[in-house]
């Protein structure tokens, strides 16, 4: 290694390809891209939109940089980059202000570590990266016009400072201009305190202006703006990484002149700055490692480098969020079985999983055969998310009523989801998708218009483009086709979901989903009455055998109530009986103490009684909690 | 030297050349008897002298596309190019049909495939001789029902395509604005709410800017569906107790119903508000809207509700009762257009300011008619007091909300007809008799604009001039806190509804 700037450069690379590696192999930025359902258009009217606040236009620039997410491998690269050259940038503008590289070789690779850190959260939005680059770079360029001008005063960071505000908004602002404050510092004297109070004033006045007489937003947003005004970012935490990727640029800075104070070894007069050339700084910067005593030095702050990188792992990467996610993906890519096995994976008790799994169920025929594979500890809130609504339910129900045919309220909860999730792939098929259905095809072309503005979505806009251009191929296709024949009764009152699925196989008696559901629900539910009721439906399906879970249902209900003349009647498996028989017996066997015969009958807590015996809501009265949203009327 | 000058003779070559292709008409083409498929359908239409370029798209196929614009006097407006997107510049197009009023305008379409131009049969408009209030104020939100998250209300200028944000909801954390009502169409005075963050009313009067709390201990909600009386002073509301359902009936998503309803006028002056027995009833009286002299109100009433059933396949009447604000004396309530006799629901009554008509929606139940498709217009005649349905503006998509301009001679109206979910801003003109041209919606800059764009043109309203208040104004306004106001201790009634929960 010749020297300590180059050795630096080689560790940055070295933690640029370990975060590319990790991003690639355990975050997975398709999954961001899912989540956050990045969309990024083309046009006039998209490009109006995020020119006309602060913070827009980086908005639109990393809309246009992340919708390769959808490429894991781009996807990495692109954050491994970002990560880089933040770091570097930085490191090029701080360097001037520290002779020794000590402290570099820890605070600069650290920022890749942060920058990799912060997107273990899938809901974080890539724009903080993408700002925090764009101040990178104008530190940089203010740095280099300092040195140019030699100037003491510094209208440029002025100048610099504005194009910050309106490109990236008040919390980035006001980052750049602290950070180009103490890179400015220099030995007091009048000119110097002049031009801190001149930054300092203008970090006030410029958001105020921008508040009092250019912008309707509020005051607070106008200092403070950091994540997009994006529905989905209501939901970002806005975890303790967060805040440490905000700081980490003005905290190095700080360090670096602290250090640089404290070592005494950056006394530049003004001349000698002004008159100072890149081949001297160059030189200046390239001292090679003179003694072994600093290679332990840097040995032990690379040490302690990669220890605090692995402290900030251990605090921010879950793979069990990460688990969610891809169920999440895997449901809306309809992959079903991995659905399943996943959620089998998930240890702790999680309503969205629950849901996905029994989507999943749903999907492949399985509901009355597996339904307490998953632990349903909300009951039948587990099935359906309606209720209390919140907006993360949005599109997951829309997704929900799309499998079962209720096209109406597979609308209706689409039109919620485009509302939070403006421009978002995923929303804008299901709009079209269920036009398409329900033949309206002029609505269904004006969604497509939209989608057919991201460039991501070109192949999926030409097949259904076809499909409402000529509407026989709509008419023939087999989803289409089934969704028109299970789409529910068009009429009636129908509050709840019981409610809507009987409305549905009542138009479609050979809706097995919508059967299955019901009976799912009236399980969930302990509604025995119910049951007895829906069962009629059953005779339309072609059932070779009762299912499990019924099965389970009717000896449980037999031997609960024995007057119920029409349960008697079916015939119970003698697997299913016997089975039944040694859960009674363990479960007596433990002389009413709950607690005894949950662990004595834990290897049947996939059957019903189990459920209905320690898991049910209505034993545990297991509340859900969730914010319901605000009403618009 | 001569190097130079034949330089400038070759571009000046170059530029007559290139305005020539720009701007040339085929000298050859076939005449076709139809007329050209253009989006949106600016054909046949009484268009008002003020209004800002009806650029629209060529549907024919093409390779190449001219058009001719042209009147009987002032100079026609030539656009050839390969874009079918036809852009006509405001200035030309002012000049044009500002020197033509009554006159016909002629739209020359012209077509080329394989070298050979086809001239489609010539639209004509006519130039009114009646201007359209120059601005419209409309809310800008989703097609959702119960979420929102972006909403703001836009004033947009017709006689070009500038248009304005009053309030955006980002300035009041996310709130829900609604309702935006003008006297007049006086953008000097006007109001909207605001719900759940920061609720109140905001009222413009005059320069002057408040915020007031209309829910009083005696009401049984905030105000909601206001009308200005023509004074400028009083503002009638329904206070209503709101509910949403879904996919009751066929083809409609969703339906919202009141279980209760009242109406009340508030005085802008006192800061009080008042009623009557006669509005607030047992029944629902709503949307209330003044007569052209400001002393009768118009509203719809229906039955109590009863049941879950009776709210929503409720139909309500056209009523009307004399109330002088002045002296503060209500008359007795009259019928104008009956439920029973109609068999269907009337709602959102608009009066002409002339006095002469009221426009109507009529819906099969309810009085919400955006999500109805078989809502339509109608006009009733206060000299003769008949009604007859307006077919000539009507579509098989929903109409709903609509507004009249100050000389009485333009409505505009919501629909749907576009694609059947995004509400549109249709203008019609309407002659003494009340009889329609046929309507057209709000051009656009952009004539592709509507189909790519999700969001609803809610609750248009048009405005003599533009509101001269700033957003940032609007903004602080908005976020101070309500004034409470006063209940007319007067009224003796005990809090105002049979329906009403009481607290006295």
């Amino acid at each position: 290694m010749k020297s300590e700037k180059s050795f630096l450069y080689l560790i940055m690379v070295l933690f640029s390809v370990f975060t590319f590696l990790f991003c690639l192999f355990a975050v997975d930025t398709s999954l961001h891209y899912h989540y956050q359902q990045i969309a990024w258009q083309t046009g006039n009217l998209f490009f109006n939109y995020y020119i006309s606040f602060p913070g827009g236009f980086a908005e639109y620039l990393t809309l246009f940089i992340s919708q390769f997410f959808v490429f894991n491998i781009v996807g990495s690269g692109l954050v491994a980059l970002s990560g880089f050259l933040i770091s570097m940038f930085i490191f090029k503008s701080v360097y001037t202000k520290i002779q020794k590289f000590n402290l570099m070789f820890f605070v600069v690779p650290v920022i890749q570590i942060i920058m990799l850190a912060v997107m273990f959260d899938y809901q974080y939005n890539f724009s903080i990266t993408v700002n925090l680059l764009v101040i990178s770079i104008f530190l940089f360029l203010n740095n280099t016009i300092d040195r140019r001008t030699g100037s003491i005063l510094s209208f440029h960071t002025i100048i610099i400072g504005i194009l910050i505000y309106y490109i990236s908004g008040g919390m980035y602002f006001l980052i750049f201009m602290f950070s180009a404050l103490v890179l400015s510092l220099k030995k007091p004297d009048v000119k110097m305190i002049i031009n801190v109070l001149m930054i300092v004033t203008f970090a006030f006045l410029v958001p105020f202006i921008a508040y009092r007489f250019l912008f309707p937003n509020s005051l607070n947003s106008s200092f403070f703006h950091s994540t997009p005004d994006v529905a989905a970012m209501l939901r970002y935490g806005r975890p303790m990484i967060f805040y440490v990727e905000l700081a980490s640029i003005p905290v190095i800075i700080i360090l670096t002149v602290i250090s640089a104070f404290f070592k005494k070894q950056v006394k530049k007069s003004k001349n000698a700055v002004k008159n100072r050339t890149k081949s001297e700084t160059a030189e200046y910067a390239e001292i090679p490692i003179r003694n072994r005593n600093r290679k332990f030095i840097v040995a032990g702050l690379i040490f302690v480098l990669i220890t605090v990188s692995g402290f900030i792992f251990k605090l921010t990467y879950s793979p069990l969020e990460k688990l969610k996610i891809e169920i999440d993906y895997n449901a809306s890519k309809q992959n079903w079985e991995k659905v399943i096995s996943m959620s089998g994976k998930i240890e702790k008790y999680d309503r969205m999983v629950n849901f996905q799994f029994n989507r999943a169920l749903l999907n492949t025929g399985q509901v009355l055969d597996k339904l307490f594979d998953y632990e349903q500890l909300l009951g039948s809130q587990g099935l359906f998310i309606d209720k209390p609504f919140a907006s993360e339910v949005a599109l997951p129900n829309s997704d929900l009523y799309f499998d079962l045919g209720n096209i109406d309220e597979s609308q209706r909860f689409a039109f919620e989801s485009e509302t939070l999730m403006k421009n978002s792939p995923r929303v804008l098929k299901r709009l079209v998708l269920n036009c398409i259905i329900m033949d309206k095809m002029d609505a269904a072309q004006t969604y497509l218009n939209i989608l057919s503005a991201n460039p991501m979505e070109k192949k999926w806009v030409e097949k259904y483009s076809d499909f409402i251009k000529n509407p026989g191929i709509a008419a023939s296709d087999s989803l289409i086709m089934k969704k028109r024949n299970d789409m529910n009764k068009t009429e009636g009152i129908f509050g709840s979901p019981p409610l809507k699925l009987i409305s549905q196989i009542e138009k479609n008696p050979r809706n097995k989903g919508a059967f299955e559901y019901l009976i799912a629900l009236d399980l969930l539910d302990h509604d025995l009455t119910s049951l007895e009721e829906d069962f009629k439906y059953m005779g339309s399906l072609d059932y070779k055998k009762l299912p499990v879970v019924l099965e389970e249902a009717v000896i449980l209900f037999r031997s609960q109530a024995k007057t119920k003349g029409f349960l008697n009647i079916i015939r119970i498996s003698d697997a299913t009986t016997k089975r039944f028989r040694e859960f009674a017996k363990l479960t007596s066997a433990s002389k009413g103490d709950r607690e005894k015969a949950k662990q004595a009958t834990v290897d049947f807590k996939n059957t019903y009684w189990y459920y209905v015996l320690f898991l049910s809501p209505k034993v545990t009265n297991l509340k859900l909690e969730t914010k319901p949203v605000d009403t618009n009327y | 030297m001569k190097s130079k000058v034949n330089i400038h003779y070759i571009i000046l070559v170059i530029f007559i050349g290139f305005l020539n292709a720009c701007n040339n008409l085929p000298r050859d083409s076939a005449e076709s008897a139809k007329l050209p498929d253009i989006f949106p359908d600016y054909t046949d239409l009484t268009i008002p002298p003020n209004i800002a370029p009806l650029n629209f798209i060529i549907k024919e196929p093409g390779e190449k596309f001219a058009v001719r614009i042209s009147s009987k006097a002032g100079k026609e407006i030539l656009i050839s190019g390969n874009d079918p997107s036809i852009q006509i510049r405001v200035s030309q197009w002012k000049k044009l049909i500002s020197s033509n009023l009554g006159e016909e305008l002629n739209v020359e379409v012209y077509a080329m495939n394989d070298e050979k131009w086809t001239k489609f049969k010539t639209i004509k408009h006519r130039i009114a001789k009646e201007n359209i209030d120059s601005y419209l104020s409309y809310r800008l939100i989703n097609s959702a029902y119960v979420l929102w998250f972006e909403m703001g209300l836009y004033q947009r200028n017709l006689e070009n395509f500038d248009e304005s944000p009053i309030i955006e909801n980002k300035s009041v954390n996310g709130a829900c604005v609604n309702c935006h009502s003008l006297s007049k169409n006086n953008p000097e005075k006007f109001m909207f709410h605001i719900r759940s963050k920061f609720a109140g009313t905001l009222i413009y009067n005059e320069g002057e800017l408040e915020k007031v709390e209309t829910k009083t201990d005696y009401t049984l909600a905030s105000a909601a569906y206001g009308a200005w009386n023509p004074d400028g002073r009083h503002i009638a509301f329904s206070v209503n107790k709101i509910s949403q359902n879904f996919y009751v009936f066929k083809d409609q998503s969703n339906e919202v119903t009141d279980k209760y309803s009242d109406l009340i006028v508030y005085d802008t002056q006192t800061k009080m508000i008042t009623t009557s027995p006669k509005v607030s009833t047992k029944s629902r009286e709503n949307l209330p809207e003044w007569s052209a002299d400001g002393k009768y109100i118009y509203y719809i009433s229906a039955p109590e509700a009863n049941s879950d059933s009776s709210q929503l396949i409720s139909k309500y009447s056209l009523m009307g009762i004399p109330y002088d604000p002045e002296t503060n004396i209500w008359g007795e309530t009259d019928t104008l257009v009956s439920a029973f006799e109609t068999g269907k629901s009337q709602t959102f009554p608009r009066v002409s300011p002339d006095g002469k008509f009221l426009v109507f929606c009529m819906t099969n139940y309810g009085y919400f008619t955006i999500h109805h498709n078989e809502s339509d217009l109608c006009i009733y005649d206060l000299e003769t007091g008949k009604y007859r349905v307006a077919n000539e503006i009507n579509s098989s998509e929903t109409e709903s909300y609509h507004s009249w301009s100050t000389n009485g001679r333009w409505l505009i109206f919501s629909s749907r007809r576009i694609d059947g979910i995004h509400t549109r801003t249709f203008i019609a003109h309407i002659d003494e008799q009340g009889n329609f041209g046929k309507p057209f919606v709000l051009p656009q800059k952009d004539p592709d604009k509507y189909n790519k764009y999700l969001l609803n043109f809610n609750r248009p309203e048009l405005m003599t001039g533009r509101i001269n208040v700033s957003p940032q104004k609007i903004r602080d306004a908005a976020r101070q806190d309500a004034i409470p106001v006063t209940f007319d201790p007067k009224v003796n009634i005990n809090a105002l509804s049979g329906a009403s929960k009481i607290k006295k």
